[in-house]
């Protein structure tokens, strides 16, 4: 006996741009209506009619059988996986973001890695490695030089009319905090967030929302002035120069890159194993689009080593702040 | 065409160019050693000089890449692409590379991982000069499963020992104006690096392969060593991006000409089945092996290590511990 099967088309906006998503689900349809931010970023929304935003020609499809599958086609990215281990997995709306992440990417908007606060109407840039220390900068910048949060963890960059913009913040920001970086930085608000870190335990990790830290956050776009390449304690002495153009493209490329190609894109089964295979979402046109706007921020000389004490990083950030409102 | 072919501990791989000179610019010399071919690669990288630059991945075990030989030849293109279809050709071979150090002692070793200027090298020089250990690598540890599924280590991609004059200054500061002649004091900073032999150091080399018993995240830190658990999930993702990043693609760079402008698009070289090698070793990893984020100095760190249980016990954990 044959079951029919129907499936329904929807429309999805994120980050300004739709996309048709057509499922046999509708228990995955009523979940999605029920999402306002996609894993946490943007504003979610879902409809049976289009949305006034520019439709991406490529379409979402999401069936909900066995065996799990994922395959991105040429006009289509498909996934098929049961229900309940693509709700917990998350793997449906990891989709759905990488899918809208290399579209924004094809239109020119590259999300960063890193921290972004404003300081006298422009926008400065942290990034780094893990445990570099782009969160204890952008927290001390707000905390000691009066900056405003614009984005914790995924900055949005474009390239507008010459020169280099930060989109202003979504939403909520927050704080991830680890205690040990934090007890360098500010021991008291370090005391307040984590209570007494004196029973030695390290790597403690705490989410605190801005407004609690009584840190305010900008909405609005502003030019990006400076990216810093971060490396808090790595020297003693403070180390702060620009970075030569192919080490710059090499540090922003894999960070930009990783969110529609990379590791990060690993995902967790419903065991917190890791999860399926996804395949590179990136093209010759997203490379195209990538390394062109490399070409225009590595020209600009916006890219920055700054390494050393926090004490000496944040005065630095405050003084090129000062130079350049100037300018 | 001419053509070389490297072996690597055993993988095999082949480069294929119409430009002589340009076979030692794949540096896969430093890895291994020249041979003749006597069997199959397991992986062809080609090479040839063409005005229009292209590149071209066959979805198994061929990358032929074209470009102005005048503008690849001051370039680093060649080596980053002999550096991942390397990586390609080892995972092939069930060896994935971490970005760790490892460290043994009577048959026993030992994973420290972290980020730059974690203290994997200066822990791992103090592992071998104070408690006995020998080195197996110093920051590309080759990993992989024994025939019963227990990870081990089974060398280095990169002989020898990296030193970052900043880091290795603060713990062994005459030593370290004598192997940084002239960069002391130069302004150069995090940034000024020198690869010396482990004699010169006065390191034992461990052989391989050893089974692994534990593995430290580092975070230098001034003080006594404390420590923090590590949490599976980030410990999974931590150890996934470390051996993916090079073969998915998204560690590699191609820029050549004038300012490192021009570019082309590198396909991820990655496969489901080299997927699920990795998270195999990972999962092993994660589930059998002794494991903490530690922080503190380097004296300090290194005699919490010599101490860990797995090492006092002369053997594994009986089905195996979670970290």
């Amino acid at each position: 006996m044959t079951v029919a099967v129907t499936v329904r088309q929807v429309y999805v906006t994120w980050g300004g741009l739709q996309c048709r998503l057509s499922t046999d689900s509708s228990v995955a349809l009523d979940y999605l209506a029920g999402r306002r931010r996609l894993l946490g970023r943007g504003d979610l929304a879902v409809g049976s009619k289009p949305f006034p935003a520019p439709l991406v020609r490529r379409r979402m499809v999401y069936l909900d059988r066995s065996p799990e599958e994922i395959r991105v086609e040429r006009g289509r990215v498909f996934l098929a996986s049961p229900w309940e281990r693509a709700r917990r997995s998350d793997i449906l709306e990891c989709l759905l973001a990488v899918f809208f992440e290399r579209e924004l990417q094809l239109r020119g908007r590259f999300t960063v890695h890193g921290s972004a606060v404003a300081l006298g109407r422009s926008a400065y840039l942290f990034m780094g490695p893990k445990e570099a220390g782009k969160t204890t900068m952008a927290y001390a910048a707000c905390a000691r030089l009066g900056a405003e949060i614009i984005a914790n963890d995924a900055v949005i960059v474009s390239w507008e009319n010459g020169r280099p913009r930060v989109q202003g913040c979504d939403g909520d920001v927050s704080f991830t905090f680890r205690s040990q970086a934090l007890e360098e930085a500010d021991p008291d608000v370090c005391r307040r967030v984590f209570g007494s870190v004196a029973d030695g335990r390290v790597n403690l990790r705490k989410r605190v929302a801005a407004a609690d830290l009584a840190i305010s956050a900008c909405g609005v776009s502003l030019p990006l002035r400076r990216v810093y390449v971060v490396g808090l304690g790595l020297t003693r002495d403070l180390d702060c120069r620009p970075l030569d153009p192919l080490e710059a493209r090499v540090a922003l490329h894999e960070n930009i890159v990783a969110r529609i190609r990379g590791a990060s894109l690993v995902l967790f089964d419903e065991t917190d194993r890791l999860g399926p295979w996804l395949p590179d979402f990136s093209c010759p046109r997203s490379q195209a689009r990538l390394a062109a706007f490399l070409n225009q921020v590595c020209d600009s000389g916006l890219v920055w080593h700054l390494r050393g004490p926090l004490a000496r990083a944040v005065e630095t950030v405050r003084e090129h702040a000062a130079d350049l409102a100037a300018t | 065409m001419i053509e070389a072919c490297f072996d690597i501990q055993g993988t095999l791989v082949r480069v294929v160019t119409d430009v002589e000179e340009a076979v030692p610019l794949f540096g896969l010399g430093r890895y291994g050693s020249a041979v003749a071919p006597s069997r199959p690669a397991h992986f062809r990288l080609v090479y040839r000089d063409r005005r229009r630059a292209s590149l071209r991945w066959d979805g198994r075990g061929e990358l032929t890449f074209e470009g102005p030989w005048t503008l690849i030849r001051p370039s680093p293109v060649l080596e980053v692409l002999g550096n991942l279809v390397l990586r390609r050709a080892l995972e092939e071979c069930g060896r994935f590379v971490l970005h760790a150090s490892a460290v043994s002692r009577a048959g026993m070793a030992v994973v420290l991982f972290g980020g730059a200027g974690a203290g994997k090298t200066i822990t791992a020089i103090t592992l071998c000069r104070d408690h006995g250990f020998g080195l197996l690598s110093n920051g590309s540890a080759l990993l992989g499963l024994d025939g019963s599924g227990h990870p081990e280590v089974l060398g280095t991609l990169k002989p020898g020992v990296k030193l970052r004059y900043s880091s290795f200054s603060r713990s062994f500061p005459a030593e370290a104006d004598r192997l940084f002649a002239g960069v002391a004091g130069s302004g150069a900073g995090f940034d000024a690096k020198r690869t010396v032999a482990a004699a010169v150091l006065g390191l034992e080399v461990a052989t391989a392969p050893q089974p692994l018993v534990a593995l430290y995240h580092l975070r230098l830190l001034s003080g006594p060593a404390r420590t923090g658990s590590l949490d599976p999930v980030r410990l999974r993702v931590g150890l996934y991006e470390s051996l993916a990043r090079h073969v998915r693609g998204a560690a590699t760079v191609i820029a050549f000409g004038e300012g490192h402008r021009r570019s082309v698009y590198v396909p991820g070289l990655d496969s489901p089945k080299l997927h699920d090698d990795r998270r195999r070793l990972i999962e092993a990893m994660v589930t059998q092996l002794e494991g903490e984020y530690l922080a503190g100095s380097p004296s300090a760190c290194a005699a919490h290590i010599a101490g860990c249980r797995g090492l006092q016990r002369g053997g594994l954990a009986e089905g195996g511990g979670s970290p």
